[in-house]
């Protein structure tokens, strides 16, 4: 499985079954997938969330499932994933919260992979964030804004 | 001991010739007589409250060196030296630490890609310091800091431009009390105010007084001296036992500067 790419989908596909059309037509063109997220709406008004990975083993059967998930009303969204460490008073002084609703609110997600507090008063604590966006220029615009809050990019 | 404070008299307090700050307008012209005098009103007052001020040679060129509150942070026998944001004060750094190593200081250098602006980003209340970053100073430097001096640091973000210091908006005064303008904070740091100083202990300004540098006081045990204010925050003040004391300083204003920002403590923790 060489090939692969991220799909989501908005609407209310849980009323219109819009879902196991989706995985029938990732099957049917010769490919996989995987329900990477979903958030389902709390309302009959609010929109449902699916987020797939598909994978192909040709590049035929990568362009056919594409192209019909695309038909479906599925958008290509390539998940970039970076991470981040941040250390210092920063329970005591909001800035984790602050770093991870900046994240939220600037269009990306956040998982919170290690969390050290420091137990003593003077000492530090110590955070590692991985942050998921879409595409490159959201997780430009994380970096940038965590940046000023002390937040420090790292490769692993 | 008695409390000793540092200031550099305004000698060379001319003209604004840059704007580094929302207040400074390019051209504005001070009247420098009326700074002297009003300079050394705010010294006589402090030495009438029992401290001891000790001066600095001002240096030609560099106006801003009045504002010794920039200097340094200042925790027991150490000094961390500020590194400046703008080019235009940074020839100030080294005056600032001949000085200090003078007087006896271990002075902290922190690394040159760290901006840090001494007791005008930096204030304590107790042995908690706390820190404002954003405009002038880094966030990064609150890590270096609070390893070099072995301290706490709370960590607050500046939201508006015109209190581009910690010290223009948030004063920690005697026996826990904190006077503050909360729209200089977002809601974070108004709530780690909050969780730091009881309610009964914080004096919030008012947008006027908060135009008028009421945060950036000297205080001193129970006197507090401030920029002329209103009578609403006298009140305020005395009626949690501080006595404030006026001074106008309105000539400094137009750099962005008031009583505090002229001065700096240089044995808090030791008095």
């Amino acid at each position: 499985m060489d090939l692969n790419t991220n799909v989501e989908f908005k609407g209310h596909f849980f009323d219109t079954l819009l879902l196991p059309k989706i995985l029938d037509a990732v099957l049917e063109n010769g490919a996989e997938c995987l329900i990477k997220q979903i958030e389902i709406g709390k309302s009959r008004e609010e929109e449902s969330y699916i987020r797939i990975k598909m994978f192909a083993n040709s590049l035929e059967a990568y362009n056919n499932t594409l192209t019909a998930l695309i038909a479906m009303g599925g958008k290509q969204v390539d998940i970039i994933a970076k991470r981040i460490e941040v250390k210092g008073h920063i329970i005591d002084s909001l800035t984790l919260p602050k770093i991870l609703d900046i994240i939220v609110s600037a269009g990306g997600k956040c998982l919170v992979e290690k969390v050290d507090i420091g137990l003593e008063k003077n000492s530090f604590s110590y955070a590692k964030v991985k942050i998921l966006a879409p595409n490159e220029d959201i997780m430009n615009v994380i970096l940038e804004k965590t940046a000023k809050h002390g937040a420090i990019q790292v490769c692993h | 001991m008695s409390l000793k404070i540092f200031m550099c008299p305004p000698d060379y307090y001319y003209n604004i010739d840059y704007e580094i700050n929302p207040w400074m307008k390019k051209g504005t012209a001070c009247a420098n007589q009326a700074a002297v005098e009003r300079w050394n009103e705010l010294k006589s007052i402090i030495h009438s409250l029992g401290a001891e001020v000790l001066t600095m040679k001002p240096q030609p060129g560099l106006p801003d060196i009045v504002f010794t509150a920039n200097a340094a942070l200042i925790y027991r026998d150490k000094a961390v030296i500020s590194r400046f944001r703008h080019k235009e004060r940074q020839p100030e750094e080294k005056f600032y630490e001949a000085w200090l190593l003078e007087q006896g200081f271990k002075t902290v250098r922190l690394p040159e890609n760290v901006n840090f602006e001494g007791a005008g980003d930096a204030l304590f209340s107790g042995e908690t310091l706390y820190s404002g970053y954003i405009p002038r100073s880094d966030i990064s430097s609150h890590a270096y800091i609070s390893e070099a001096l072995g301290i706490r640091i709370i960590s607050l973000e500046l939201v508006n431009p015109r209190f581009y210091h910690l010290d223009t908006c948030f004063c920690p005064l005697t026996d826990g009390y904190v006077m503050y303008y909360d729209k200089a904070f977002d809601e974070y740091g108004n709530r780690v105010i909050e969780a730091n100083f009881p309610e009964e202990k914080r004096i919030v300004v008012n947008e006027e007084e908060a135009g008028l540098f009421s945060c950036n006081a000297v205080s001193i045990s129970k006197s507090v001296i401030m920029n002329k204010t209103t009578d609403r925050l006298k009140k305020v003040l005395a009626d949690k036992g501080f006595n404030t004391y006026e001074v106008d300083l309105s000539e400094f204003m137009k750099a962005g500067g008031s009583a505090k920002c002229l001065t700096l403590k240089l044995n808090e923790h030791s008095v």
